[in-house]
């Protein structure tokens, strides 16, 4: 279990700061997530993209006092993103930035595709796009069909519809999944840009968590330059799915961060509104539990990019008790307060949200007992 | 009308239909608890204000709140008694109806090579909703207790969520036909009071 030390106590007190601003735009960002000017010097959107973007593109880390952190910390990330969801996690999701684009290019892009990726993000309404999942395909990337085809010696033409896609319909550059052929190594990662030819995007209407503004990418012959593929220096191993399944284990603690902060929110909520509410002492300590369960996951990422336990036992943990608050929430207020206190019924339908991002419970389930079952025979 | 039928309006005609039917003749300006309400869109009453939801008019629906009646506003005490239990019925169809759906969509799609609906943990859960189904219908025909209404409710909503999971990512998107099921636990929580709860946990 991880303690927190004074660095990243002095992290999550400035997380909870800001959080307060972000609040603020929550329920305007869920009523109309694709018009962000009002919402683009939120102080928590620099914070993100200070502690997401390699060093050599930005002025420096982040620092607090005497501390820096520096990006690629997936406990400093899930120390900070817990906080920032207490604001309001949709608004979190709305960030524009590297996200989970960024993390794969840290891993797998050389030094050009980096500068060339993260140029294209440098400044403040520049969004970018992680595109696995197809339609009927789900969580099944090993069974992914978009087709990579090399043309020319130079170029690669893609073909194929990618769907629930964060950021889809308004990512500038991202990461597009593909493959160059039927055997299992042959799933590459190229970077693409939302102009090229061929590339259609159209925005997915959600339930909740309307800041992820999830979309459908149709690839339709869409250009990519040789020199876009991902992993071109590194062995054909770690070239495709080995990256993407990497980004996911950091992926599934930060959602299982924001599973925990809006469920703390959702009991302040409560609080706030019936103070002494019965069972909330019992919630209350669950998820500050939970939240140490995040910790943990998060510092097992640092060590180990492949380790997907960990980050399944935080995830599967904070989605359900946050939606079990949520519901909790509902039946400890009177029916009005659906109505008056507009972030019960958006966080109500937030909380669904985690059990769909970066592979759903029941995937979970199976990353939990694998990695079980490895490290009890490896005892 | 009988639960059967309230049931099989909400199975053939969905969540705005079975509602009509079950506030049929009933006052809602006066019942609606403390003035909010979720009502057909079609035929609001007078007075009734449309508060913004981003998808309950996809479903035939309107979020409304009523203005105070007086200064200590209203107090409306929602659906009680055979109301109640209309409404659990037309919740039971619009689930069934959904885990129709959702069977076929589980029968045609594979993940590594296997049928999902032969995953054993879809099984399963597909068992526990079929159980929670014919339960929940039983206790419509039992003339139970009215302060047993919320609890009932409340078991509907959560075998609500097992099916909106069966749809995966689908199940989160506003123009499926599975957002009658995020409404349909909105309805209820709207309409049936409830005793103040405890944390029963997740």
């Amino acid at each position: 279990m991880v303690d927190l030390d004074d660095r990243l106590r002095a992290l999550r007190g400035v997380s909870a700061e800001l959080a307060r601003e972000l609040r603020g735009h929550a329920l305007a960002v869920d009523a109309d997530p694709y018009r962000m000017e009002p919402h683009l010097a939120i102080g928590a959107y620099g914070v993100l993209r200070q502690t997401m973007t390699p060093r050599r593109y930005t002025d420096g880390p982040l620092r607090v006092g005497r501390f820096e952190y520096p990006p690629g910390s997936c406990l400093d990330g899930v120390v900070r993103d817990v906080e920032l969801a207490y604001g309001d996690a949709g608004v979190l999701l709305a960030c524009p930035g590297p996200g989970l684009a960024g993390i794969l290019v840290d891993q797998l892009a050389d030094d050009a595709q980096r500068d060339h990726f993260y140029g294209a993000l440098a400044t403040d309404a520049a969004w970018s796009f992680f595109a696995v999942t197809e339609p009927g395909r789900g969580s099944d990337a090993s069974a992914l069909t978009t087709e990579l085809k090399r043309e020319t010696p130079d170029c690669y033409r893609l073909r194929g519809t990618k769907r629930y896609i964060g950021n889809g319909s308004r990512g500038g550059i991202g990461v597009v999944f593909a493959r160059t052929g039927s055997a299992p190594l042959s799933i590459r990662a190229a970077l693409v840009e939302a102009d090229m030819p061929g590339f259609h995007a159209t925005g997915l209407d959600m339930i909740g968590l309307r800041g992820a503004c999830l979309g459908e990418i149709q690839l339709d012959g869409v250009p990519i330059p040789a020199g876009m593929l991902l992993g071109n220096h590194l062995p054909a191993l770690r070239r495709g799915l080995w990256g993407a399944m990497r980004v996911f284990n950091t992926m599934r603690a930060h959602v299982a961060a924001l599973a925990v902060g809006t469920g703390l929110a959702l009991v302040d909520l409560v609080r706030a509104e019936r103070p002494g509410a019965p069972g909330i002492d019992q919630l209350r300590a669950r998820l500050l539990a939970c939240r140490r369960l995040v910790y943990t996951a998060g510092a097992a990422v640092d060590r180990d990019r492949d380790a997907s336990g960990p980050p399944g036992v935080a995830k599967n943990a904070a989605n359900a008790l946050a939606r079990a608050a949520s519901r909790w929430a509902v039946r400890s207020l009177d029916p009005a307060a659906l109505l008056s206190v507009p972030l019960l019924e958006k966080w109500t339908r937030d909380v669904c949200g985690f059990e769909f991002m970066e592979g759903t419970s029941d995937i979970q389930r199976q990353h939990i007992t694998r990695s079980y079952l490895k490290s009890r025979s490896a005892r | 009308m009988t639960p059967d039928g309230f049931r099989a309006l909400g199975r053939t005609y969905g969540l705005a239909a079975g509602l009509a039917a079950v506030l049929d003749g009933f006052d809602t300006a006066v019942a609606a608890p403390q003035g909010v309400a979720v009502l057909p869109a079609a035929g609001l009453p007078h007075g009734a204000c449309v508060v913004p939801h981003p998808f309950a008019a996809r479903e035939g629906l309107a979020v409304v709140r009523f203005p105070p009646q007086s200064p200590n506003g209203r107090i409306g005490w929602g659906l009680t008694k055979a109301r109640a239990v209309a409404l659990a019925a037309v919740r039971l169809g619009v689930l069934e109806g959904l885990l129709d759906t959702a069977i076929t969509r589980l029968a045609g799609r594979t993940f590594g090579g296997v049928p999902l609906i032969e995953k054993q943990l879809v099984v399963g859960a597909i068992a526990d909703v079929l159980t929670e189904l014919e339960l929940s219908a039983a206790q419509c025909a039992e003339d139970a207790p009215a302060e047993t209404a919320a609890a009932q409710h409340e078991r509907l909503t959560e075998a609500g969520w097992t099916v909106t999971r069966f749809f995966g990512a689908e199940g989160y998107l506003a123009d499926h036909p599975v957002r009658g099921l995020y409404l349909s636990a909105l309805v209820a929580d709207v309409w049936v009071p409830r005793p103040m709860d405890t944390y029963p946990g997740e």
